[in-house]
């Protein structure tokens, strides 16, 4: 009798669950047709394009197999961009990460007053367009800009900063750190407000000083948030584009030539020669799977770091 | 687990259907390209009539910025003569125009009328069904006011029927134009302005010592690859390089010129005059706009460009006191004049425009003596109309431009113009990197071996261009690396129909 009404039972349950799972599938329909529309397709379609020799501007293509993907591989401009698509996210990623976590810190925890003005002050070049930012940017790091007016100033001869390949990567980072500097802050106050207040009190009746309340108390407690942080900070700095565009436009002669630079100059322009899309495609597909893969090293590091300090 | 890959093979093809679809892109195998033969279908187009009550839209879409006010202008006195016609009119820069219209036109949403995008060639065009010929639409007188030379077989034309219009007639675009206030700053007499290559390299070095970091010898537009290689090929032509207009590859002796000894010599100049510090230290990271305004806010003596600035200056700059000259030659005189080909395919009627009539007649006016004029007047434009030129042309400094084309250029050879099959070549060859506008942003950075990636360049445009006529050739069309070389050409002459026929 009690198995047969346990069996009743589990049956209901089943149901119900299944109920739910329907449901759950309707509710996501609009956002997994809006993936599969915007997201899922382009990726296909890349995929399947990177097998073409196709200029991407005539009506026929040629089905090429892996040859686009062989000759990546051979090709030391490709390989300079991802290069240097890496030198600028190991040169940035420390920056963002460190600066924005002490404004956030600073404005959360030490200045109380005013925190407000100064965290819309920090975040105001997160909300200016990109392209814009990177054009005057241009002027003001130019050989005759206000950078140099001021070298000027105390007798420094004037630097080509956009114009010397030793100095444009640099004067880029420094640009791209300013510019995101405020969307990673606003990261970092999301966590550092999930850390309780009693936390800070019982600290500072434990007599530790600010220094030690944040290495000891805070920081241990916003390292999970902070791990995925540094994930959404290596993989944006990765796809870095439109600061480099309109900045030096991959120059000069490719000293900052990153991965979407090269893809969007290899499917739009050339000056002799038809732009070639199916080769283009071919770069993006492998840079994807390069940002996938450090996703996944990224993510099962965090997840390895987490169960430590759960043991 | 065999039904979830089952389904993700099936969503993966259908994905990739729908891909092939939805870019209407024809995919076909190595093997089938090459022994296909293009079948084109031949369609006899009906010739359409619009009632003149019919309300019509007119959709334009190019880059021509530099003329769109008289453009505006035009337009709405087309429409107070046309009441039944609506022109909606966009520009958009060169890139952004390509990606634009390729894009409409794959969705079957093109622009009435437009121009052929840079790097497409006619007959391509044609063959993707993007034009329709204008031959029924437009009178012959009108077809026969164009300056001789303007509509090409291959190049504005096909089979004798005329797919598109030139925008202007042809004419160098890398002549030195120079800034009189600060060659009068710097102590450089006018009379006395540098004629040869070491000359140049001179005066340069003393403006910019004379500047002090207020003014320098000569600003170039780095971030335009495209206006840097225009400048070397007309530098190597003068040493008698054969290079020819930006996207032609000529070849001597079956070899192109990539690495001559001339380009080489051209190289060594422009570095030369980069390590004396006489370039604007902006150079390199500048558009050809952004340096033509900071010539004219006296930041520069010299700067390399076309006659198109002629007008802008007059409008922004009027205070700017500025002349033209040619470049300075080698140092053992010109063995070569400065290349261009005849005028290029721009505007023609979209194949899907439903009332090409209405197009034509928009054409009609567009190359009419009354908008043409306008144009001249403003300075730094040439219509494909001779008369117009000759009535019109009164700016002193676009005058001497058009004396010194006239003196310091001549037409080069087009392979198109000589076998049209030739176009097939161009729109097979892939880009290669780096383009030699590439290399001299990377002289302009001092961050390149330029001799080395010179002789890359050429070796990879060689092999290219070899395999892109073989490919050609296998394709069915009549081309061989002969159709890229002409003996009879001699740099310091125009090159004349009769020149082609006697090849």
């Amino acid at each position: 009798m009690k198995a047969k009404a346990s069996g009743t039972t589990s049956v209901l349950k089943r149901q119900r669950l299944r109920k739910i799972n329907i449901w759950c599938w309707v509710f996501m329909i609009p956002a997994v047709l809006l993936y599969v529309l915007f997201l899922g397709y382009p990726i296909l379609s890349s995929v399947f394009y990177s097998t073409l020799d196709w200029s991407g501007m005539t009506s026929n293509a040629v089905f090429a197999g892996l040859d686009n993907f062989r000759e990546l591989f051979g090709d030391k401009y490709f390989f300079n961009a991802v290069g240097n698509s890496f030198k600028y996210m190991v040169i940035c990623v420390p920056f963002l990460l460190t600066i924005s976590l002490a404004l956030a810190y600073l404005f959360n925890s030490i200045i109380k007053k005013g925190a407000a003005v100064f965290r819309t002050v920090f975040f105001m070049p997160v909300v200016t367009t990109t392209s814009i930012v990177g054009i005057i940017m241009m002027f003001i790091f130019g050989g005759t800009g206000s950078v140099n007016q001021m070298l000027g100033l105390f007798g420094m001869k004037p630097v080509n900063w956009l114009g010397s390949g030793d100095y444009a990567m640099i004067v880029v980072v420094i640009v791209g750190v300013w510019k995101d500097v405020g969307t990673y802050m606003i990261y970092w106050l999301a966590a550092l407000q999930s850390v309780s207040q009693d936390l800070y009190e019982a600290a500072m009746i434990d007599g530790a000083n600010r220094w030690q309340t944040f290495s000891k108390i805070v920081l241990p407690i916003i390292m999970p948030i902070g791990g995925t942080i540094a994930i959404l900070c290596i993989i944006s700095s990765l796809k870095v584009f439109d600061l480099i565009q309109t900045m030096t436009n991959g120059g000069p002669f490719f000293a900052t030539d990153v991965a979407a630079t090269f893809v969007y100059r290899t499917a739009y322009s050339s000056a002799t020669g038809t732009p070639r899309l199916g080769y283009a495609s071919s770069a993006a597909v492998t840079f994807g799977a390069i940002i996938v893969a450090m996703g996944i090293i990224g993510n099962t590091i965090k997840g390895i770091l987490s169960k430590r300090r759960t043991v | 687990m065999r039904k979830t890959k089952k389904a993700a093979a099936l969503l993966l093809a259908f994905v990739m259907g729908l891909s092939v679809a939805g870019c209407g892109v024809n995919v076909s195998s190595k093997e089938d390209s090459k022994t296909e033969e293009t079948a084109k279908e031949e369609t006899a187009n009906e010739v359409v009539e619009t009632g003149k009550d019919e309300k019509v839209t007119l959709k334009i879409v190019d880059w021509s910025d530099s003329t769109k006010v008289r453009r505006e202008a035009f337009h709405q006195k087309f429409m107070e003569e046309n009441p039944n016609v609506t022109i909606e009119y966009t520009v958009l820069t060169a890139d952004q125009f390509t990606e634009t219209v390729v894009s409409a036109i794959k969705a079957g949403n093109a622009p009435d009328l437009f121009p052929l995008p840079g790097g497409v060639k006619l007959s391509t065009a044609v063959e993707e069904n993007w034009y329709q010929p204008m031959n029924s639409y437009v009178t012959d007188d009108f077809l026969a006011s164009f300056s001789e030379g303007s509509l090409n077989e291959g190049i504005t034309t096909l089979n004798g029927e005329v797919y598109t219009l030139p925008e202007a007639a042809n004419i160098i675009n890398t002549l030195m134009f120079y800034n009189k206030g600060v060659l009068e700053q710097a102590g450089i007499s006018e009379d006395k302005l540098p004629k040869t290559w070491s000359e140049f390299k001179e005066v340069c070095e003393k403006i910019t010592k004379a500047g002090n970091g207020q003014y320098f010898g000569i600003i170039d537009s780095g971030a335009q690859v495209n206006r840097l290689e225009l400048f070397v090929r007309s530098l190597a032509s003068l040493a008698g390089g054969k290079t020819s207009d930006i996207s032609q590859i000529m070849l001597v002796d079956g070899k192109n010129t990539m690495n001559s000894e001339a380009m080489v010599k051209a190289m060594d100049f422009y570095n030369g005059l980069v390590k004396d510090g006489s370039f604007h230290p902006n150079s390199s990271t500048l558009k050809a706009p952004e340096a033509r305004a900071l010539f004219a806010q006296n930041q520069a003596a010299f700067i390399v460009q076309g006659a198109w600035c002629i007008s802008t200056w007059r409008n922004e700059n009027p205070d700017l006191d500025f002349g033209v000259m040619a470049l300075p030659t080698p140092d053992d005189g010109a063995k070569g004049k400065l290349p261009y080909v005849g005028a290029q395919a721009w505007m023609g009627i979209s194949a899907d425009c439903e009332h090409p009539d209405v197009a034509a007649k928009y054409l009609m006016a567009l190359y009419s003596e009354d908008y043409q004029s306008g144009l001249v007047e403003d300075g730094g434009f040439v219509s494909v109309i001779d008369a117009v030129n000759a009535e019109y042309m009164t700016d002193e400094v676009m005058l001497d431009y058009y004396k010194l084309n006239k003196e310091a250029a001549a037409l080069a050879p087009d392979p198109i113009v000589a076998n049209p099959d030739t176009a097939k070549v161009y729109a097979e060859v892939q880009a290669i990197t780096p383009s030699l506008g590439q290399i001299v942003q990377g002289v302009l950075a001092q961050s390149v071996d330029y001799k080395a990636e010179i002789a890359t360049l050429s070796d990879k445009t060689q092999a290219e261009w070899e395999r892109a006529v073989k490919a050609v050739a296998d394709g069915g069309a009549a081309v061989s690396l002969d159709d890229f070389e002409f003996d009879n050409w001699d740099a310091m002459k125009n090159y004349t129909a009769e020149m082609y026929e006697a090849r």
